[in-house]
C-alpha cells in the first residue's frame, strides 16, 4: 500500500459526470463492458455501458499497452532497387482507462520493468505516457482469485493513477501519481478528504500459502519429476500466458511477399515448442516439462533474481481460462508443502 | 526467369487445386510471379519441365505409384497439399476395412479391373519438401508457402495446437457444450475455423508434432469421456496416426 498524494471524497454520481466530461473534450475512455458474456475492456461513451458486476476482465489490462499484434516498421523494395524502410508510430491516443483491478495495476509494474530494462520500448513507452489508469478496490473474488497470497490484496493501491475505495454514499479517491492530479481536475464535486470516511470493506482473498516458501524450493529442485507431474496436465495452448497480466514475451515476423511487406511483433509463449527452438535445430526446452518449469521459475525466481519482484499477481485467469483443468494455486501450495518436508527432514 | 510450376492430383476430391482458384485476389500477383506448365483444371498446356510441382491426394493404386515417381524425378520442390497428400485424409478409411470388400463396394462386378493398394500419403512414398495441411488446404497457407518459395525462405509452419489459434479467437471450449473436439492434439495454422463456427475441430490438419496426449486424456476424463470416444473422431482424418489404428 503506498502513501497517496492526495484524498479527495466524492459523491455518487461522479463517474457518469467525469465519463461524460472527458468524452466531451474528446478523451478515449476504456472501462469493463460486458458483451456474450465476456467482460472486456471497451471504449465507452457514457458510464452506463460499464458493467455492473464484474470480479475482472477475461482479457488482461495489458493488451491495452502491448497489443497482441502490432505493426512495428514497414519495407519495400521497388524493383531492382535497394530495401526502403519506414518507421511506424505507435497508436498512442490519450486514454483513460476506468475500473482496473489492483492485479492487473500491479501487473504494469512488471511490465514497466520489462519494457524499460536495457531497451526503452517506445512503442510501449509512447502508450504508458498517455494513458491513467483508475484502479478500484474489489468488492468481490471468486475461487480463483490469490491476490492475497502474492500481491498486494483486492484493496491494493499501487500502480494506479487513481484509486477508487468506493463508500456507502459515494467514493474516497487517492490520487497517486501526477496523471492522476491531472485528471482528478476533471472530476466535479471533490472534496478534500477528512479522514474520516468509511470505504466499503474490500473482497477477503485469504493466504492459501507462504509466497516466500517458494523461491527456496525453485533454487534447489531445477531438475525434479514434480515438473513432469506438472507437465502432463499441460495441452501447451498457450491460453495462460495469452491471458497473463505480466506475461511480456513476443515474437517478431515479417509478413510480407517479394516486394515487400511488414514487421510485426505478435504475443509469443514459453509453452510452444518453437518459442526456443534454434536455427540450428537444436531446442534447449525440448520437453513439455522443461516448458513448464520454465514459466513457473521465471515467475517466482529468475523475475526475482533479476528485477527484485515476482511476476504473479494472483489474478486467478490462468486457472479460470485453462481447457485441462491445470491450477496454478494447486502447483504453488504443493511446492511449499515440499518446502516444508525438505527444511523438516534438514 | 519465372519459376515453372505445376499441379497434380491424385486420389482427393480435386477442392484443394480449386482453392487455388478460390485465390482470386492474388491470382493476378502469383501468375506475374510464375510460370504454370500443367494444371488439368484450369489449362490445356501439359509440360514436364516444371521447378516445383504441388501435388493433391494420397497414393492409393500401383498407378498412383508409378507417376508420383514420375513427378518426383522432374520436380526440384515438391510441396504435398490438402490433408490426402499430407496424412492421406479421409482416403485412410479405406485401411480399416479389408481391401477386397472394399474394391466390390465401389467397382463391383468391375472389381478386377482395377488395382489397389492401401492408402498412403505422398510423403510415404517419395520426399516431400513441403506440406500445405487442411481438407481443404487452407488459402492463406498456400499463399504463404508460394510466397515464401519465390521469396527464397522457409515457409512458415505451424507446430502447436489449435486450441492455440482458437484461445486468439476468443471461442468458448466446444468441450464446455459436452463435445469431442480434436483441437487440443491438432496442428493449427487454420484459424481454428470450425470451433470459430460453433463446430468441433475434425482435426483435418492432422496431428500437431508432439501432441500432449496426458492432458487431452484429462479433458476427456474430466468431463466422463473415454479414448475410445476420441478415437472413432481420429479416424476421420488422422488414420495414419498410431493412436487411431
Amino acid at each position: 500500500m503506498k502513501e497517496p498524494e492526495q484524498k479527495l471524497v466524492v459523491p455518487n454520481g461522479w463517474l457518469e459526470a467525469l465519463v461524460r466530461k472527458l468524452r466531451v473534450q474528446g478523451t478515449r475512455v476504456l472501462a469493463p463492458v460486458e458483451r456474450d458474456g465476456a467482460v472486456d475492456f471497451r471504449e465507452i461513451n457514457s458510464a452506463d455501458e460499464m458493467a455492473a458486476n464484474y470480479v475482472n476482465t477475461r482479457v488482461p489490462l495489458k493488451e491495452i499497452l502491448f497489443p497482441r499484434t502490432e505493426t512495428i516498421l514497414e519495407f519495400d523494395q521497388p524493383s531492382g532497387g535497394d530495401v526502403v524502410f519506414s518507421g511506424v508510430e505507435a497508436n498512442a491516443a490519450p486514454t483513460i482507462v476506468i475500473g482496473a483491478r489492483p492485479c492487473d495495476l500491479s501487473a504494469i509494474g512488471v511490465l514497466d520493468t520489462v519494457f524499460n530494462w536495457d531497451y526503452h520500448d517506445t512503442f510501449y513507452g509512447q502508450r504508458r505516457a498517455n494513458t491513467t489508469f483508475v484502479g478500484v478496490a474489489c468488492r468481490e473474488a471468486d475461487g480463483n482469485c490469490f491476490c492475497g497470497s502474492v500481491a498486494g490484496g483486492a484493496g491494493e493501491n499501487e500502480g494506479s493513477d487513481v484509486f477508487v475505495r468506493p463508500t456507502a454514499d459515494g467514493a474516497l479517491l487517492e490520487i497517486m501519481t501526477e496523471r492522476g492530479k491531472k485528471l482528478a481536475q476533471s472530476i466535479d464535486d471533490a472534496a478534500p478528504a477528512a479522514g474520516k470516511e468509511e470505504p466499503l470493506p474490500v473482497a477477503a482473498t485469504e493466504e492459501r500459502f507462504d509466497v516466500e516458501k517458494i523461491k527456496g524450493w525453485l533454487d534447489d529442485h531445477f531438475d525434479d519429476d514434480f515438473w513432469l507431474d506438472v507437465s502432463l496436465k499441460c495441452l501447451g495452448c498457450g491460453a495462460c500466458s495469452y491471458l497473463c497480466p505480466t506475461c511480456h514475451c513476443f515474437d517478431i515476423v515479417d509478413e510480407s511477399d517479394w516486394r515487400g511487406g511488414e514487421r510485426r511483433r505478435n504475443w509469443d509463449c514459453c509453452s510452444f515448442a518453437l518459442f526456443t527452438l534454434h536455427t540450428s535445430g537444436h531446442n534447449p526446452r525440448p520437453d513439455q516439462q522443461s516448458r513448464c518449469r520454465n514459466r513457473l521459475m521465471h515467475k517466482f525466481k529468475y523475475f526475482v533474481e533479476r528485477f527484485g519482484r515476482r511476476a504473479c499477481v494472483g489474478c486467478g485467469r490462468c486457472i479460470r481460462v485453462c481447457g485441462a483443468g491445470q491450477n496454478i494455486v494447486n502447483v504453488l501450495i504443493d511446492i511449499t508443502r515440499a518446502e516444508a518436508a525438505t527444511s523438516g527432514s534438514a | 526467369m519465372k519459376p515453372k510450376v505445376a499441379f497434380f492430383d491424385f486420389t482427393s476430391c480435386e477442392g484443394c487445386q480449386l482453392q487455388k482458384l478460390n485465390c482470386e485476389d492474388e491470382l493476378v500477383t502469383i501468375l506475374s510471379a510464375v510460370e504454370v506448365v500443367n494444371f488439368r483444371e484450369a489449362t490445356s498446356v501439359r509440360r514436364d519441365d516444371y521447378d516445383i510441382a504441388f501435388v493433391e491426394g494420397s497414393i492409393s493404386s500401383p498407378t498412383c505409384v508409378e507417376r508420383i515417381r514420375k513427378i518426383r524425378e522432374n520436380a526440384k520442390v515438391l510441396v504435398a497439399i490438402g490433408a490426402c497428400a499430407t496424412t492421406g485424409g479421409i482416403n485412410m478409411l479405406k485401411n480399416f476395412r479389408p481391401l477386397e470388400e472394399v474394391r466390390e463396394y465401389v467397382y463391383g462386378d468391375k472389381a478386377g479391373y482395377f488395382d489397389t493398394l492401401p492408402v498412403r500419403p505422398v510423403g510415404q512414398v517419395v520426399k516431400v519438401d513441403y506440406k500445405i495441411h487442411g481438407c481443404p488446404m487452407d488459402k492463406q497457407d498456400y499463399i504463404e508457402t508460394v510466397t515464401a518459395l519465390l521469396s527464397g525462405r522457409e515457409p512458415r509452419l505451424t507446430r502447436y495446437p489449435v486450441c492455440v489459434e482458437c484461445k486468439t479467437a476468443e471461442n468458448p471450449c466446444r468441450y464446455d457444450f459436452g463435445e469431442i473436439c480434436l483441437g487440443p492434439v491438432t496442428r493449427a495454422g487454420c484459424g481454428a475455423r470450425c470451433p470459430s463456427n460453433n463446430a468441433i475441430c475434425f482435426g483435418c490438419r492432422g496431428l500437431v508434432d508432439d501432441p500432449k496426449t496426458d492432458a487431452a486424456d484429462d479433458v476427456l476424463r474430466e468431463r466422463g469421456l473415454s479414448v475410445q470416444d476420441i478415437l472413432k473422431k481420429y479416424r476421420l482424418f488422422c488414420g495414419y496416426a498410431e493412436v487411431a489404428q
